[in-house]
């Protein structure tokens, strides 16, 4: 069974200056001709229970309040078990959709915030304030959508450790069960990339990641993957279906799914979607893919890859079939082997790419 | 066909002046080849040569030309390469001809570097017969290439013909003018057999195909010949000429260009500028200009996977087939592991025979930074001869160490004097004279130690002087310099093959330069690593690459796998170009910035 659904909502009403995802200035006429298609992708699914349905973006809250309904009762085919989330944006947020998604059963948000500094928000080209994010938390508290997620940025140029603190500080003071700290990445295609945006350095993103690390998980917010922290049991369980690598479907512009040892992606290009051309590619993965995708996907949480699970799925035993790489990083402190998982110490995760390559490179 | 209606003739230009195009044209008009046969640029073999625009392999063609005389003329259009590291050769298949046509583009004018090959022609005492190219081009200033053509080369260009070798206007003209000005070859048909070597390449059916001119006398197929500069006898098995396919014939005669083959097994035998003669009936002394080749510059080529050093190996054997400067032998170094030490011409060859090894035969390499041959005087009187800075002995055993010299000659407009001056201080150059052409140009003349030239000198004397200096060399044998070897060391361990000569003066100097370029180069790892620069066990400079502390992605999620494995695997790709040294990966532009001269 496919465990988890993510739809995908490619419009913004402006774009952020770090995001290189698929995405389009808002647009009526589009965004209605995108739901039409959308349905038609969605009508191509099989199953429908799920245990998890993600809406993100994009922004989905950049739809008005009528197209939101629409793509909300499209979806109101599929059920879940454990979780439906939304993405929303402070600043394209009210009380009528908050209403909306509770009428719909969603039951978890997750607020795209960034940063409570507006000097730093102006920098990456967000367009909200602090007293929108305020509203956002009442209009969430008045539909009853009690499990809440932030996303946060860290690594500009301008920012500091007070300034991070500070983020930090306002976050674990809200109502929140979940945060997601991103350190920023510049991308050819993005704003910050044509403008060969800096990042701050190396070693101060070092010192913020350690920060932040430390900081949370003095306030209860338990780190459980590379970006992600939350108070006990408040994982993101759609997530977690990435990162155990598990099956998944995806729908809309530039969506991805997994079905069993096939991975599809969908265009990035809008007018391909519309003309109901979905599939970019499809891509039969071999067994050292799945078993070195799984591996990837899995080492990026705290916990780890359960070894015994591993070596049942891929038919092989994981700890010989990488042995090489394994021991190196063991050595080296990096990786550890115990209570039957294999995963990542401290300092091995924030080198994950080199355990990774190394993964890749010696079989 | 009698001499008087043989023409023998190479085409001079400037890099884009338009050569290989107005040599297709000729091709064409003369019905050599068919337009549709015709890939662009037929005398440029190589892919390699198109893409850099220069030709290296020579390579002569033979066409028919009915005049407007009335009388049918057998032409040889003979091409050269046209670089510095390839300047003997040059001068010998000019020494082929008795004509060269210079073509200058019309919108450029005379540029500095046609000058050397324009006067190597006039020291082979050959007619130079100029033409103006590119007249379709709307910048086109045919009136002042015609004056730059009489004033800053002294060539009456009264009759050169106004051309677009891309169009093929007027090319017709150019071929009357060959008929009309360059002389018919004057040999003696009846004297014994004379023929120079020009070119040589190898043809796995037949051996060494030879490409000769005839001087004296003639060949034919069955003569048994004689090879004046070693001595080795071959009977010819086959002749003829190039159209540009190969004919063959049962002779070549006086005045004639054409190729011999006579299962001669490896072109180290045969040599550019030798002479053939026949063994039963030989000329009683060689053809002047021949000259030994010689190796001038040394690097050790190295697969990046020590698996692939057979590979290495019988890629540079394919190699030496056809390049008789090619020289190679194996060697070892504790950093690189098993390789070959490679003596070539110049760095130009060097990067070629590099080039081509990788792109031809797919091997990932390494390339230490090339180095000159020392003679090194130890104390008991030895004297070793150091190719490789890595082998040079301890200090104490040495009593000192003599580099090789060469005498530059430097052309440039007098304007460059000061800038050119200064470049040749910079690099250990002693002044020797300064000679007025004419009004406008001068030669510059220096002794530069050959290490200081081999790497980016004629780089930094083409920016000086805006591209107008054209160089010169030639060998003028060993000095002794105050020299010593500097050690690298990566994270504490000795590179030997980051190791260099160096002159003990610029020690401290090379050695920041060397470590903070290297510093440059070298990704960050996961720790710190200190780069020092030693002599004699001292550190004279030192520098730290600090460690990187986070290569981990911020974000992967469902959508992002193929992406995010996507940019893993340039990681790793990057990793499998790097050399890893002890614990460090170094990357292969690493082994070059030991010539980093960059004063900054």
């Amino acid at each position: 069974m496919i465990k988890g659904l993510y739809v995908h909502v490619p419009f913004c009403n402006n774009p952020c200056h770090y995001c290189d995802f698929a995405k389009a200035r808002f647009n009526y006429g589009l965004a209605v001709r995108y739901l039409d298609e959308l349905e038609r992708e969605l009508e191509g699914i099989g199953q429908d229970s799920f245990e998890t349905i993600y809406i993100g973006g994009g922004t989905p809250t950049a739809l008005p309040h009528e197209l939101l309904e629409r793509l909300l009762k499209m979806l109101s085919r599929f059920s879940f078990a454990q979780e439906y989330t939304i993405e929303i944006n402070p600043e394209s947020f009210d009380l009528d959709k908050a209403l909306l998604m509770q009428k719909y059963g969603i039951n978890r948000a997750s607020i795209g915030i960034q940063s409570f500094n507006e000097g730093l928000l102006n920098e990456m080209g967000r367009s909200h304030s602090n007293l929108d994010t305020i509203n956002a938390m009442y209009y969430l508290d008045k539909a009853g959508i009690k499990n809440r997620s932030i996303d946060l940025m860290y690594g500009f140029r301008s920012q500091t450790m007070e300034m991070l603190e500070n983020d930090l500080q306002t976050a674990v003071n809200m109502d929140i069960t979940h945060i997601s700290i991103y350190e920023l990445e510049v991308h050819p295609d993005t704003i910050l990339g044509m403008k060969g945006y800096q990042l701050a350095d190396d070693e101060i993103r070092y010192q913020m990641y350690c920060r932040i690390r430390d900081f949370l998980n003095e306030h209860s917010y338990r780190q459980y993957e590379v970006s992600n922290f939350c108070l006990a049991h408040h994982e993101s369980r759609h997530n977690m279906i990435y990162w155990h690598y598990e099956d998944y479907y995806g729908a809309g512009l530039a969506a991805s799914g997994k079905i069993g040892n096939e991975r599809y992606d969908n265009t990035r290009n809008f007018i391909e979607y519309l003309k109901g051309n979905h599939r970019d590619s499809v891509v039969r993965l071999g067994r050292e893919d799945l078993r070195f995708e799984a591996i990837m996907m899995g080492l990026r949480l705290i916990e780890g890859i359960n070894i015994a699970k591993y070596d049942e799925r891929y038919s092989c035993q994981m700890l010989k079939h990488y042995r090489k790489a394994i021991e190196k990083n063991v050595s080296e402190g990096l990786l550890e082997v115990s209570d039957g998982y294999l995963r990542t110490t401290s300092d091995g995760m924030l080198v994950l790419n080199d355990i990774l390559v190394d993964f890749m490179s010696w079989l | 066909m009698e001499q008087k209606y043989i023409r023998n003739f190479s085409i001079i230009a400037h890099i884009d002046h338009g050569k290989s195009t107005l040599a297709d044209r000729i091709l064409e008009q003369t019905n050599t080849v068919q337009s549709r046969e015709m890939v662009d640029q037929i005398l440029d073999d190589l892919d390699l040569e198109r893409e850099r625009g220069i030709t290296i392999k020579l390579n002569a063609v033979s066409l028919n030309y009915h005049s407007d005389d009335g009388h049918d003329y057998l032409f040889h259009l003979i091409d050269t390469p046209g670089h510095v590291d390839f300047t003997y050769e040059v001068s010998r298949s000019l020494a082929a001809c008795e004509g060269a046509v210079l073509v200058v583009d019309a919108t450029q004018g005379v540029e500095a570097q046609t000058l050397a090959n324009v006067y190597l022609a006039i020291d082979n005492d050959l007619t130079v017969i100029p033409v103006i190219n590119k007249i379709d081009l709307p910048s086109a200033m045919p009136e002042m290439a015609r004056h730059e053509i009489e004033n800053d080369i002294g060539l009456d260009a009264s009759d050169a013909p106004l051309i677009s070798a891309k169009l093929g206007t007027n090319v017709h003209q150019v071929l009357e003018n060959i008929v009309k000005y360059i002389p018919a070859p004057n040999g003696d048909p009846n004297a014994p057999l004379q023929a120079l070597i020009f070119d040589s390449y190898y043809d796995s059916y037949r051996g060494v195909i030879v490409a000769v001119r005839i001087k004296n006398g003639e060949i034919r197929v069955g003569d048994e010949i004689l090879l004046m500069s070693n001595g080795q006898k071959y009977q010819v098995t086959e002749l003829g000429i190039r159209s540009p396919k190969e004919i063959s014939r049962d002779k070549l005669q006086c005045g004639e260009v054409g190729w011999i083959a006579a299962s001669i097994k490896s072109v180290q035998d045969v040599r550019v500028g030798d002479t053939v003669t026949l063994a039963n009936n030989p000329c009683r002394e060689p053809l002047p200009g021949y000259r030994e080749l010689q190796s001038m510059v040394y690097c050790g080529l190295y697969p990046t996977d020590n698996a692939r050093y057979n590979d290495l190996r019988d890629a540079l054997e394919k190699l030496k087939l056809n390049d008789a400067s090619l020289r190679f032998e194996a060697e070892t170094s504790q950093a690189l592991g098993f390789g070959f030490r490679c003596g070539f011409l110049g760095l130009l060859h060097m990067d070629v025979v590099q080039e081509r090894l990788e792109r031809e035969y797919n091997l990932d390499l390494i390339a230490t930074a090339p180095s000159v041959v020392y003679e090194v005087h130890l104390g008991n009187g030895e004297v070793k001869l150091i190719d490789n800075p890595a082998l040079l002995p301890a200090n104490q055993m040495i009593d000192f160490i003599a580099e090789p010299y060469i005498k530059a000659k430097i052309m440039a407009p007098k304007d460059y004097i000061g800038p050119i001056m200064e470049l040749c201080q910079n690099k250990r150059g002693t002044y020797q004279d300064i000679i007025y052409l004419d009004d406008s140009r001068v030669d510059i003349i220096y002794d530069l130690p050959l290490s200081e030239v081999i790497f980016d000198f004629f780089d930094k004397l083409k920016s000086c002087t805006r591209g107008y200096a054209s160089l010169d060399y030639e060998l003028i044998g060993y000095r002794k310099s105050e020299l010593a070897k500097m050690d690298i060391l990566i994270n504490g361990e000795v590179v030997d093959a980051l190791a260099c000569i160096v002159h003990t003066k610029f020690a401290y100097q090379r050695g920041s330069n060397i470590t903070r370029k290297l510093k440059d180069i070298i990704p960050k790892q996961q720790f710190e690593i200190p780069i020092q620069a030693s002599v004699s066990g001292k550190i004279i400079a030192r520098t730290n690459i600090k460690a990187y502390r986070k290569n981990v992605l911020a974000k992967c999620y469902g959508g992002d796998v193929s992406r995010k494995k996507k940019l893993l695997e340039k990681q790793k790709e990057g990793k499998k170009r790097m050399k890893a040294v002890g614990s460090v990966d170094i990357p292969q532009e690493a082994f070059m910035a030991v010539l980093s001269m960059d004063e900054e």
